[in-house]
């Protein structure tokens, strides 16, 4: 049952290399020849050795001798839940002096505009007509701000809503973090999650989301996991939900329910998707605007003024975390997006730690340090693991390919 | 719902309808908005599930306050505080006249509303007189954010179809779907001159071409110098080469120099260098602002 999805599973994965982006939003969804995405129940149904039905990737990462990849669940685990408790600097600090913006350290000048995350597929793409106008609008923008102070252009924002947001956001994300949930449900468990992020993962992928839907839905799926109960049958259902609602708040043109009860393979009705939809805002008491890690790792990207193929690697290495709900539910998204980023530039020979970062991120060096080893592990388990769908998506080039890049054979505070 | 006794129906929203309400128990005067969801094939539309999770969390004294949201079977109910009018309403109450004093209290509180909204990376997108809300003690709220949406750091795009036509700023006009805060402070320029004309709007245009036209008539038609690849906009289209001849001072009768020259900094075409909020109320315009205000 489980080998039938993963043929279908290969299949669309060779299409998104192709170009995942370009699928058209009125693409007609029963159209014959278009890849099915559509999960049956057999989805949920779960096998103890599916390890083995999976074909060996030909084209994995090398992997470090140093790292085991099993062996790191369980370490990982205690890290995660037990150390990364709130050692929080205070970040208000940070917006006292609102100068700090302006000491970023020459040492990250890296002349991308501040805005090109968002045309990161478009300049792969080959397209190069279409994207020429947001550009210039960028670069207007840009440029337009310089005179007015001698401040320096990181984003069309001034300083001052920059530290206002990111310390609203350091609050916020206390507020609403989930709690160690699983060991409180009855029914689910940690790789029933995994494999329904996975297929999130492509359902955003397919409706061609963009990445905060993603991130929101997981979100929302975790904070009402941690207050619910759930039956294993109803799991996809506050999946497909959870993507619902975060379509609607996110995305400027948001698939119809219609598209949401095929994707279940009429699994669950219209009805039952709503009558969830309802559930799910009463619980979470309509709190939608917490930051997720993909709002910080865009911030601290763009304000450190990385280029693409960096900011991509801390993306890619912030969604990895989506997947593995037992290392990083409890992990604040600032965390996760702060020793991503890291990540990225130690890999690209830059520094891990320096005092830009420092000034950004409310987290101190030896938390990033340990995220950072979660973080490390994900990355090298992710080829091999069973639920590859983030792994799938970073290896198309829209992505700078991050996932088959090697990250550092070791991580410089780790003597083996 | 036995909670609230409904009163009269103050009007229509974005979405559903907004009556006026009485708490049975507090006697507490609400207005409710009601969603229906019955008709809506798409569940909770996406205009209220915004408009509820961002005012959730702006908690200002110039932002119309939510508190309550009911939920049942068919229907959402919204709960705000109620305001006596709104500053539309308060324009035909005045015939012609407005005390400066009032204007440079509003359009303050309406910037402290606006820098609040900004400051917590939310963008309100349809500031127009309809959605400022007052009451008898003069404060103005901001209020209908059934437009607005959070943004993040960087910006990206969204959608160009936003704000009323008349406040709608020139980048827009043309297209342009990558704009940030920028985008109320040019509403909030036409709403201080339709504030110091006593409630005359400053740009009724007709459509997207009448309303450029009569914007680049006062303002002058951009250049390529003072607004640098605007014409690369997805709608953009060329205009006679208008001249700023006209001064504001004509435009704005009432207003003394130094209203003058905020409003300048605020219509300014090229986005980038419209004054922010903060800006805004650091202006020396309002150094004489009756103290009350600040307090209010």
């Amino acid at each position: 049952m489980i080998r039938s999805f993963h043929s279908e599973y290969s299949k669309t994965s060779d299409m998104e290399n192709e170009n995942p982006r370009n699928i058209a939003r009125s693409h007609p969804y029963r159209s014959p020849g278009r890849v099915n995405f559509r999960i049956t129940h057999n989805y949920f149904s779960f096998s103890n050795n599916t390890s083995s039905l999976f074909p060996q990737q030909q084209s994995q990462p090398r992997l470090p001798n140093v790292l085991k990849p099993v062996a790191n669940t369980n370490t990982g685990k205690s890290n995660a839940e037990e150390s990364f408790a709130p050692k929080r600097q205070p970040f208000s600090d940070l917006s006292t002096s609102s100068n700090r913006f302006i000491k970023l350290p020459s040492s990250c000048k890296i002349s991308e505009s501040a805005v090109t995350l968002v045309q990161i597929q478009d300049e792969n793409d080959g397209q190069e007509p279409m994207d020429t106008k947001s550009n210039s609008e960028d670069q207007s923008q840009i440029q337009a701000i310089a005179p007015k102070s001698s401040r320096p252009c990181l984003t069309t924002f001034q300083p001052d809503y920059l530290f206002d947001i990111l310390t609203n956001w350091g609050n916020i994300q206390h507020r609403v973090r989930p709690r160690k949930y699983m060991d409180k449900q009855k029914e689910i468990s940690h790789r029933m999650r995994s494999i329904l992020i996975d297929w999130i993962v492509e359902v955003t992928i397919e409706f061609d989301c963009c990445e905060d839907t993603l991130f929101l839905a997981a979100s929302i799926i975790d904070r009402f996991l941690s207050k619910m109960n759930v039956p294993k049958s109803k799991l996809q259902l506050i999946g497909t939900a959870s993507l619902f609602i975060a379509c609607k708040y996110e995305e400027t043109t948001p698939p119809g329910i219609k598209d949401f009860v095929y994707i279940t393979d009429d699994t669950y009705t219209k009805d039952q998707i709503l009558r969830m939809e309802q559930i799910i805002l009463q619980a979470l008491n309509f709190d939608l605007m917490p930051p997720t890690a993909y709002d910080f790792v865009k911030a601290y990207c763009s304000l450190l003024q990385l280029d693409n193929q960096r900011t991509c690697l801390a993306i890619y290495l912030a969604e990895l975390t989506l997947i593995d709900g037992e290392r990083y539910t409890t992990i604040l998204p600032s965390l996760v997006a702060t020793s991503a980023v890291a990540l990225a530039r130690l890999t690209y020979q830059g520094p891990f730690w320096d005092d830009s970062l420092c000034a950004l991120s409310p987290h101190i060096k030896s938390d990033v340090q340990r995220c950072a080893d979660c973080l490390y592990a994900s990355f090298y388990e992710a080829a091999l693991g069973s639920h590859k769908a983030v792994f799938e998506k970073f290896k198309s080039e829209t992505f700078g390919s991050v996932s088959m890049t090697n990250l550092p054979i070791k991580l410089p505070w780790n003597s083996f | 719902m036995q909670k609230y006794e409904k009163l009269e129906k103050i009007g229509e929203g974005t979405y559903g309808t907004v009556f006026k309400a009485k708490n049975r128990e507090t006697m507490e005067i609400v207005a409710l908005k009601r969603v229906r969801l019955d008709d809506e094939d798409e569940g909770v539309p996406s205009s209220a599930l915004r408009e509820i999770c961002l005012l959730k969390e702006l908690k200002h004294r110039n932002i119309v306050r939510l508190y309550d949201v009911l939920h049942s079977d068919k229907k959402l109910t919204l709960v705000f505080e109620h305001c006596d009018q709104d500053l539309k309403k308060y324009f035909d109450s005045l015939n012609g006249d407005i005390d400066l004093e009032v204007v440079k209290s509003f359009m303050f509180q309406l910037l402290r509303g606006l820098a609040f909204c900004h400051g917590h990376n939310v963008l309100h997108r349809d500031l127009k007189p309809q959605n400022l809300l007052i009451n008898k003690t003069g404060e103005l709220k901001l209020a209908d954010f059934g437009l607005a949406r959070a943004f993040g750091i960087p910006v990206k795009c969204y959608s160009a179809e936003v704000v009323t036509l008349w406040y709608r700023p020139p980048d827009v006009l043309f297209g342009a779907k990558l704009y940030n805060t920028s985008i109320d402070m040019w509403s909030a320029g036409c709403i201080f001159a339709e504030l110091a004309n006593a409630g005359r709007p400053l740009f009724p245009g007709s459509d997207v071409d009448d309303q450029l036209k009569r914007i680049f008539k006062l303002l002058g038609t951009p250049t390529e110098d003072t607004w640098p690849n605007h014409s690369q906009l997805p709608d953009y289209k060329p205009f006679p080469m208008y001249h700023a001849t006209t001064s504001l001072a004509q435009v704005v009768p009432k207003l003394n120099a130094k209203g003058r020259d905020l409003l300048q900094r605020l219509l300014i075409c090229n986005p980038g260098l419209r004054l922010s909020s903060d800006e805004a109320m650091a202006h020396s315009y309002f150094n004489d602002l009756n103290p009350s205000v600040r307090n209010l």
